[in-house]
Formats: C-alpha cells, sequence, structure tokens
C-alpha cells in the first residue's frame, strides 16, 4: 500500500510517515497541494490514500482535493483530511469538495487506522 | 423577519486546558500539570507560538515555554535526540502544538471563523495586539520546563465569556 502525506509541518509529516509505515504503508510527503501535485505526476504509481492537512501556503487541502477529483487519473484515490478544522460546517465542506473521510487533529495511531478500515485500507487490528 | 446572531463562546481554563492535555497524550504521549499560579519567569527567555482566529469572532492562542522545553516537543514529535533537532525543526513542532491548541478553540467558539498558519518567536515580549486582552490563561510545567496557554481576545472585554468553570 502507498501513501502520500501532504502537510506543511514537518513535525506532523514525521508523525504520520511513522504511524503508516508502523501500518506498512510506503508514505512519500509534500509540504503543501502544489508540491503534492507535483509529486503525484512524478510518481509512477498512484497512492492508495493521501492525508491531507488544511491549512497550508500555496495550496490549500481543500483546492487540492478539488482539483485531484475532477482528475481522472486520481479516481481511485482515497482523500482523507487530516486537520485541525474541527466544525461540522468544514467537516461538510470537505467531503462536498470530494473528501472521502475526515480526521480531526490531535488524533492517535488508532484513530488513522480505524479511517483507514473504514477507507477498505487496512484490516482491524493490523497496527502494529 | 428576525435574524438571530450566534453568540461566540470562549473556552474557559478548565476547557483550554483540556485541549492543551489532549494535544500532549496524543502527540507528545505525555502528561502535562497545571498549575495554580503563574511561574515566576520573568528573567527566563521564552519562545511563543501563536495563531490567529478572525472573522465573527477575533483572537488568538498563544503558547509559551522555555527553549529548552520547545527543544523537548520538538524532540517528543520527531522522536529525535535533542540535540539532533535544528532550530527550524523546533519551531516547526512548537508552531503545530499552537496549531492543534488554536484548532481546539476555533471548533468550540461556534462562529464562522478562519485560522492563521502558526507562527513562533523568541521573544515572549512580542506583543500579539495592542487590541487584545487575554481572556483566559493556563499554565503548566512539562518535564521541569514552564508552559503557558493563553486565549487573547481583540477589542474590549464583553460579557460573552464561558467564565463559569475557574480555579485554575
Amino acid at each position: 500500500m502507498y501513501a502520500i502525506v501532504i502537510d506543511d509541518s514537518s513535525a506532523m509529516r514525521m508523525i504520520l510517515r511513522r504511524t503508516l509505515s508502523s501500518m506498512g504503508f510506503k508514505v512519500v510527503d509534500a509540504v503543501n497541494g502544489r508540491d503534492a501535485l507535483d509529486k503525484l505526476a512524478n510518481l509512477d504509481y498512484v497512492p492508495d490514500v493521501a492525508l491531507i492537512d488544511w491549512n497550508m501556503p500555496e495550496m490549500d487541502g481543500l483546492t487540492f482535493v478539488q482539483t485531484v477529483r475532477d482528475d481522472p487519473r486520481y479516481r481511485r484515490l482515497a482523500l482523507l483530511m487530516v486537520t485541525t478544522e474541527s466544525e461540522q460546517s468544514q467537516i461538510v465542506r470537505a467531503l462536498a469538495a470530494g473528501a472521502h473521510e475526515y480526521l480531526i487533529k490531535p488524533f492517535t495511531p488508532d484513530a488513522v487506522a480505524e479511517k483507514l478500515e473504514i477507507l477498505g485500507l487496512m484490516t482491524a487490528g493490523s497496527l502494529s | 423577519m428576525t435574524i438571530e446572531s450566534i453568540t461566540p463562546v470562549l473556552p474557559s481554563q478548565e476547557e483550554l486546558a483540556e485541549l492543551a492535555a489532549e494535544v500532549w497524550g496524543s502527540f507528545l504521549d505525555d502528561e502535562i500539570v497545571v498549575g495554580l499560579d503563574a511561574p515566576d519567569d520573568s528573567d527566563q527567555t521564552m519562545m511563543v507560538a501563536w495563531v490567529s482566529i478572525t472573522g465573527e469572532w477575533t483572537g488568538h492562542l498563544q503558547v509559551l515555554t522555555t527553549p529548552a522545553g520547545a527543544q523537548c516537543i520538538a524532540s517528543a514529535m520527531f522522536q529525535m535526540d535533542a540535540a539532533e533537532i535544528s532550530p527550524e525543526e523546533v519551531a516547526d513542532a512548537f508552531g503545530e502544538i499552537a496549531n492543534m491548541v488554536g484548532g481546539g478553540v476555533k471548533g468550540m467558539v461556534g462562529v464562522h471563523t478562519a485560522l492563521s498558519l502558526p507562527q513562533v518567536v523568541l521573544d515572549s515580549r512580542a506583543l500579539i495586539s495592542p487590541e487584545a486582552h487575554q481572556h483566559s490563561t493556563v499554565h503548566a510545567v512539562w518535564r521541569g520546563e514552564p508552559l503557558q496557554f493563553a486565549l487573547w481576545e481583540r477589542g474590549p472585554k464583553t460579557e460573552w465569556h464561558n467564565n463559569a468553570v475557574g480555579g485554575m
């Protein structure tokens, strides 16, 4: 399984990379939505899931979601927002834009695993 | 037809402490010790990280600690030895702490707002806004280093705060 982590915080990228690696994912990361689009275009595969922060410079997570939703190359890329934006209105906005799931920071590794299970990317109890 | 305005509800000290504790529990796998009084840190250099919340309510969430405290935070988040952590990584990790606590505050306020990107400076005297006043402050200690979480509100004091819970 492959994942792309998109977050402007290097600490958060490290935490998510560590969490996903422990679940068996191979991880690439990007510092904002624009960087993620560039990385995706240069990969010879489409990751199974993108974990996307909302508030980032250059291109935010919502714009990234809207962009990849309209691109048939990324039809199978699951989009998981991972953000401090916790209001119901923001969750609805992200899901309406094309995000498949939503995880609020701060989170635990179990919460990440739960969301990946919902997305069909891992089975229960596979967190090592 | 009348249009009712929604009143912002700001977190109490206890709720602010809970937000901070949740971040520590999730990302630092540890607990902070919340204190009653402000430590006598007038001689200490303090780093400050903050996010601004703007919109139908405007304010700032500020986190202060010593440079050693910020280095501990970065070391725990990156799971690296403190000596291996760069100043940029310290600022990044410390800023992310302010971002998460500030995001929690934003979610509680209950009116339409936007969250800024975090900012970090090595000078606690950097005043966020001369027009802002502190709504609530939580003092804590983690690994022997002082921590302060302060919620600032822009503009004059109003009556809509959730100050029912006190005692910290």
